[in-house]
């Protein structure tokens, strides 16, 4: 089964962040599909260096996919080159959603 | 087409308007004969404990009693590690809600949440 | 457009008012691309929401979120509110309609309506996907 997470706010600023990345690692763990879609304060998630890199790296190690949003980096000073390796930077993000809520996912988890 | 929602509660009672935003879709979804899970998580367990008066001192209706109204058909479920981490005890809540941990969390999402919503 | 071979819907739940939060120009912007990728597209306007339809919004520096409002009405977007926080709110300006169902404002768009919520879960009955966005 894919689940789709969709995430809107800062990472130390949300109790969601800890459902997110416990549940994503479990799900994974169990063979499902997951997707991270990062967009508005949520891109500071994918920044490289900070206490939950490293969540995110076992995420993605495990084959979770994380999608961030360029326009949301760009207007926060947050360069791609300071993000956790391996994350996608979409050229349209919004596309890539809504395909995949739409046509592949069949949970979608807003947090 | 949806048969199935799953209503993620995750902030406290009464500071906010997101427990009975959750509830109330809860009742009109019912009513809509859609099955209905509800889960507490993070600040969200605190809506289920018992013996709140908050008509009697906020004006406010009383959120315990929306739990009654939608127990049975609809399920309330409890995360576990979020009680853990408020120091909130089964004791604690009414009594019409299950504790779960993240794992039978992971099966209510794959089980009843075609459609997942969060407060 | 893309033609799609069988229309699909998506119902965006919206629980932040205009300007407050970046949520709700990111519901706009989904659903935005929903409609023009050919999909069918709703929005639910709960809590704070309620005010996004709300006519004579001035901004100086800020995306107007009205304007984008009635040009995604214009493409195709279903917008409804919910009555019991429009009510709170001060939009509802009189009882309900029996053959709309609607209440009825003066003071929304043209295109969105104050409806019970009720209608919110008829939409989640009828949609492939919905997605909440908000605090």
């Amino acid at each position: 089964m894919r689940v789709v997470f969709i995430l809107t706010k800062s990472p130390q600023n949300s109790g969601n962040t800890k459902i997110c990345l416990k549940n994503a690692l479990l799900a994974r763990s169990q063979g499902y599909d997951i997707g991270i879609y990062l967009l508005g304060d949520a891109v500071f998630f994918a920044k490289n260096q900070q206490n939950i890199a490293n969540d995110l790296k076992k995420l993605l190690a495990s084959g979770c996919k994380l999608f961030v949003r360029k326009e949301d980096l760009v207007a926060r000073g947050l360069k791609e080159d300071s993000l956790i390796p391996d994350v996608s930077v979409p050229s349209d993000f919004y596309d890539l959603l809504i395909t995949d809520i739409m046509e592949k996912s069949e949970r979608v988890i807003c947090l | 087409m949806v048969n199935s929602i799953l209503i993620m509660i995750t902030k406290a009672p009464y500071g906010r308007e997101n427990v009975y935003g959750g509830l109330y879709t809860a009742i009109a979804c019912l009513e809509r004969k859609l099955s209905v899970t509800v889960v507490l998580v993070n600040d969200g367990v605190y809506s289920a404990m018992k013996g709140q008066a908050s008509y009697k001192t906020l004006g406010y209706p009383n959120i315990e009693d929306l739990f009654y109204a939608l127990f049975p058909p609809a399920k309330i479920f409890v995360d576990q590690s979020s009680m853990d981490e408020r120091g909130i005890q089964k004791e604690d809540l009414i009594e019409i809600v299950e504790v779960i941990d993240e794992e039978e969390l992971l099966n209510r999402i794959r089980e009843h949440g075609e459609a997942i919503i969060t407060y | 457009m893309k033609e799609m071979s069988t229309t699909k819907t998506l119902t965006i739940y919206l629980l932040t008012g205009p300007y407050t939060s970046q949520c709700t120009d990111i519901a706009l912007d989904i659903a935005e691309k929903a409609l023009n990728k050919g999909y069918k597209a709703n929005l639910f306007l709960y809590m704070d929401a309620v005010h996004v339809p709300k006519k004579g919004q001035k901004t100086l520096r800020f995306p107007k979120v009205e304007e984008r409002l009635r040009k995604l009405i214009s493409i195709g977007l279903r917008v409804k509110a919910c009555v019991r926080c429009a009510s709170a709110r001060g939009y509802v300006e009189g009882e309900q309609d029996k053959e709309t169902g609607t209440f009825p404002t003066t003071q929304y768009v043209n295109g969105a309506s104050i409806t019970s919520i009720y209608d919110f879960s008829d939409w989640i009955k009828e949609s492939d996907k919905v997605i909440t966005l908000g605090e």
